[in-house]
């Protein structure tokens, strides 16, 4: 609810930079220096590259619908999970969740005006079309099909493709370390009145840890990704055996990014489901300093876990042991976050929106992408089941049971904040309800199929398989379906959706406390100001954008939205 | 809470009592051990999924926002009990405990140094799979046109080579898997406690052939592992085998 | 509740209000230099790793590159981190001649480091392709190499720019942020020096 404002908060002549008129669209839109613009710019791109990653995976789907499939040939399948993996990654998850939803919302939940350096940030956002147009050429040339992980010699001897998918990591990596720098700086020292550490918003906490996490690790593994480019093309023996190199090298300077690659893939997400979970059961997130502690001990331990993935590839012994251990940890701080969401819904008053059905979904998904992570942590059982469909199931539960499933409930969450229009909730709750059904129907059984002896990387397989296979493909087919709902609810809320007030939700947290969207250069009217933590909902909800008169809704158009299946949310 | 914990309870005693084991072949020893351990995991994770998804739709069914609650209707205003905190930290601490711990003994069991095993060298190449018996002379059997045997119920200590780019040596029915990199040897141990024929899979992505290299191996008795190193050419045989004279008692030369 | 409020100081790059002590410039380029320590990091640890899978190092055929003339580099790169520092302290006193003088030496003497490395590379008798030395060796030091020449065209700027009078003694962050950065470019060299030319 929009709190009524006194006269002396409103000041005249307000210092609000607004944008100058006759900017060409590349410079309004595409080269904005605007944290908000740079956020919609990576989530629209990453969006796009979500669909091509999609694309590949239905394609692979069709070939593993039937064993022996002659739809694509053994060369393009390895393309393709190439492909869908890099893409996923890189082009989806990542930048949705650093540069996009970080980018947007940070900033307004610390009540900054920007991030610490808007053109840095341009120059982020500037390198992400460029980077991943250069991994989509690399089909042109001979696509790699070492997988996205890319391991030598099988990678030394793949086609340019695998030089360019090279090249293109490079230059993502930069792109994301820089936002990283921008982002830490931001928040460090960017925080409005108030904003003490201990009332940060848990989305703020989380990505504080992310960023923390792209700094140290990503660098590393442009390093790998550099030396692997020049063995490529150089001869550079850092992998090859005859002349003193080492093949198991490049698995320890992968991993050491690409594990915690996948916290920050979900810690963001972390982050903006307490936010959710809190608005949705109006009630303080139970355990804040808990959970803003595990975001870091998470941050921490990641960094620290990476050789799990290499159990099978000939390290030491003792070096398996101590990996296993300190991965078992994490399961800790991670059980932290999800029974304090728990106890935050218990005595809470729920309301079910899509947001928060989008958080629900996910920790049923995720906490059976954790159970069978602790699985795989144990050694003895990841000799069984490493490099075999019971991963793939893993890591799809806690990647699209996850990262994805938290991206869809920002997604609705800030739809009305990002676009001022509002979605339908009742395509949203299909939206919904035929993903859940449908992701857990397409990876559930892949558990089984591992545990039987199917091999993950493979064209074509055992008969044995080929019911389960199926039921995998069709059920795929449905979850592509269901996000063609999410497609048409985006683009007829942009259309004609109804305009969204500063907060639907009637949620603490500053990023509401403006309009909808919030005014393009500086965001805030007043400088904002908080006194204290941002879960209370008893407290009026602060405002300090544009002040505006109160909109009331006649009694015919309340009856019009209701039947659209809108309903009134505080 | 109460319903749940009936539920984990019949699922634990479920996983306890199906044998699922025989779901799917252990044709080793430490097979068994593997998916003993796995079946604890199975039981206990799956008394927490029950728990997470099952309070999960308790509090929806019980705290969702009534049509009679007034618009501004909130929960309870508390931010933690530090109590509940400590002991949902400690106990999967415990829980995780008692996993490693399960999980080393087993580890133990699969890198004790066995006595007097049967050594089995494994070459794995772009496509296919050669194994060799040095111990008995048998070198370089084709994996793809052959199939290797291995005694019941005798240690074997596998020694794994690639000349081109990383593989993987995994018959699942023995649950155990070691890559094959080039420039090292690699190792595994296992003792095979059924006989039959199993599948040897690559679990490494290797190349365009890589879903094709698929070989098989046999686990057989003591008897008709001495009729296969005969049939092989090998240049010594176990110790209590029958003396009669080894065929052509020349190298083999495979 | 107050009702007092603060007009926004402008967007971006003039927003006074900070946090912490430091400037946003500063503390981006310590983090910066966080995500240096991490590329400079992974590459060391390559390094240590193939060595320790060595059996003879340096690799049978080839030689470590001579430790006297490396010393001397060394002296020469780490003297002008102390002149770089003789001309931030200038600055901050607003003596533009002796800022100039001390740039100057630091841009003359980390181009000698960079000339003699060049020398250096000549005289080694491998390739960064033909054994694991070199290809450890010119992978590692050719990264800080380049690393010195994109902070000796930095000084060159400044210089240039304070030629025209650009840096007062209120305003001259960008020689405490190149300064920032070429110390530490120095102390990855140390370590360089001292896992390559001693050990």
């Amino acid at each position: 609810m929009a709190a009524v404002l006194e006269p002396e908060q409103i000041i005249v002549g307000h210092e609000v930079h607004h944008a100058p008129a006759n900017q060409t669209f590349l410079q309004k839109y595409l080269l904005s220096t605007d944290h908000k613009q740079v956020g919609i710019n990576y989530m629209t791109t990453a969006l796009i590259f979500f669909v091509v990653g999609g694309i590949l995976a239905e394609l692979m789907r069709v070939n593993l619908a039937t064993p022996g499939s002659k739809f694509i040939d053994p060369t393009t399948y390895n393309e393709f999970y190439t492909m869908h993996g890099t893409t996923m990654v890189f082009l989806f998850a990542v930048p949705f969740m650093v540069g996009g939803f970080t980018n947007f919302v940070m900033p307004l939940m610390i009540g900054a005006p920007d991030v610490a350096f808007p053109r840095l940030n341009m120059l982020s956002y500037v390198l992400f079309p460029p980077g991943g147009l250069l991994l989509m050429s690399s089909f042109l040339y001979g696509a790699p099909q070492a997988g996205w992980t890319s391991y030598p010699p099988v990678s030394l001897q793949g086609p340019v493709g695998q030089s360019l998918w090279s090249l293109a990591i490079i230059v993502l990596g930069i792109s994301s370390t820089l936002s990283a720098i921008n982002f830490l700086v931001t928040i460090v020292n960017m925080r409005t009145r108030g904003m003490t550490l201990t009332r940060l918003p848990l989305f703020v906490w989380s990505v504080l840890a992310t960023s923390a996490m792209v700094l140290v690790a990503t660098p590393a593994l442009a390093g790998g990704v550099g030396v692997l480019f020049l063995a490529r093309t150089f001869d550079v023996p850092f992998f090859n055996v005859s002349k003193g190199g080492q093949v198991v090298l490049w698995q320890h300077m992968f991993w050491f990014y690409s594990h915690p690659a996948v916290y920050i893939m979900i810690l963001p997400g972390f982050g903006l489901i307490s936010e959710i979970i809190a608005v949705f059961s109006r009630r303080p997130i139970f355990g804040y300093t808990a959970i803003a502690f595990s975001s870091a001990a998470i941050a921490l331990i990641s960094m620290l876990v990476w050789a799990h993935h290499m159990f099978t590839s000939g390290i030491q012994p003792a070096l398996q042991l101590y990996f296993m251990l300190a991965t078992m940890i994490i399961a800790v701080p991670t059980g932290i976050k999800i029974f304090s969401w728990l106890g935050t819904m218990y005595q809470g008053n729920l309301r079910l929106t899509t947001p928060m059905l989008f958080a629900l979904g996910f920790i049923c998904t995720f906490v059976i992408g954790g159970v069978t992570g602790i699985m795989l942590a144990s050694v003895p059982v990841d000799y069984h089941e490493h490099a075999t469909y019971f991963l793939v199931a893993h890591l799809h539960y806690v990647l699209f049971g996850g990262s994805v499933f938290t991206i869809f409930a920002g997604l609705y969450y800030w739809w009305p904040k990002i676009t001022g229009r509002m979605m339908n909730e009742r395509l949203g709750k299909w939206h919904f309800w035929l993903m859940f059904i449908s992701a857990n129907a397409t990876f559930f059984p892949m558990h089984a199929l591992g545990l039987l002896g199917m091999s993950r990387r493979i064209a074509t397989y055992a008969p044995e398989y080929a019911g389960t296979n199926l039921f995998i493909s069709i059920a795929s087919f449905v979850l592509a379906a269901s996000f063609l709902i999410f497609i048409y609810n985006a683009i007829t809320s942009l259309r004609s959706g109804p305009k969204a007030p500063p907060n639907p939700w009637g949620a603490r947290t500053l990023d509401w406390s403006t309009e909808s969207p919030p005014a393009p250069h500086g965001n805030f009217y007043t400088q904002p100001y908080v006194t204290t933590h941002p879960y209370d909902f008893t407290a009026p909800a602060p405002y300090f954008g544009k002040p505006q008169p109160e909109v009331e809704l006649t009694p015919l158009d309340e009856r019009e939205l209701r039947r659209k299946g809108f309903r009134r949310v505080t | 809470m109460a319903p749940l914990a009936i539920i984990s309870l019949i699922w634990i005693i479920f996983v306890a009592v199906v044998p699922i084991n025989s779901w799917f072949p252990e044709a080793t020893r430490q097979a068994v051990s593997v998916d003993n351990l796995f079946r604890f995991m199975l039981a206990v994770g799956g008394a927490i999924i029950i728990f997470v998804e099952g309070l999960t739709l308790a509090f929806v069914v019980q705290y969702r926002r009534r049509p009679s609650d007034p618009e501004d209707a909130v929960g309870v205003q508390s931010h933690g009990n530090t109590r509940v905190e400590i002991a949902w930290s400690a106990g999967p601490a415990l829980l995780l405990v008692i996993l490693a711990v399960a999980s080393l003994a087993v580890w133990g069991d699969e890198h004790s140094v066995q006595k007097d095993p049967l050594h089995l060298d494994v070459t794995g190449y772009q496509f296919g799979w050669q194994f060799s018996l040095p111990q008995y002379g048998v070198k370089n059997l084709d994996g793809v046109t052959d199939i290797m045997a291995l005694p019941i119920n005798r240690a074997v200590y596998v020694s794994e080579r690639s000349p081109d780019v990383i593989h993987s040596f995994w018959v699942p029915e023995f649950r155990i898997k070691q890559d094959v990199v080039p420039g090292l040897v690699t190792h595994e141990e296992f003792t095979p406690s059924e006989i039959g024929t199993y599948r040897v899979i690559c679990t490494e992505f290797c190349g365009v052939g890589h879903s094709g290299m698929v070989a098989k191996i046999r686990v057989v008795s003591d008897a008709d592992f001495i009729t296969f190193l005969r049939r092989h050419h090998a240049t010594s045989l176990p110790p209590g085998a029958p003396s009669a004279a080894l065929v052509g008692a020349s190298r083999s030369v495979h | 509740m107050s009702t007092v409020s603060t007009p926004i100081a402008g967007h971006g790059g003039g927003q006074v209000r900070r946090n912490t002590r430091l400037s946003n410039g500063l503390l981006g380029v310590i983090f910066f230099l966080c995500s240096e320590v991490a590329i400079f990091g992974s590459l060391i640890f390559a390094y240590l790793y193939l060595r320790h899978a060595q059996p003879h190092w340096p690799p049978p055929g080839v030689e470590k590159p001579a430790l006297a003339l490396g010393a001397a580099n060394a002296v020469i790169l780490l003297s002008s981190s102390v002149w770089c520092h003789f001309a931030e302290q200038a600055i901050a006193r607003g003596q533009q001649a002796r800022m100039l003088f001390w740039l100057a030496l630091t841009i003359i003497f980390g181009s000698t480091f960079v000339g003699i490395q060049a020398f250096e590379y000549h005289r080694l008798n491998t390739a960064i392709n033909k054994d694991i030395f070199g290809a450890t060796f010119f992978t590692l030091t050719g990264l800080h190499g380049a690393h010195v020449s994109l902070g000796v065209l930095a000084w060159l700027t400044i210089f240039i720019l304070g030629l025209r009078g650009r840096w007062t003694k209120e305003h001259h962050f960008p020689l405490n942020g190149v300064s920032l950065y070429w110390h530490f470019v120095d102390g990855v060299w140390v370590i360089l020096f001292t896992i390559f030319y001693i050990f």
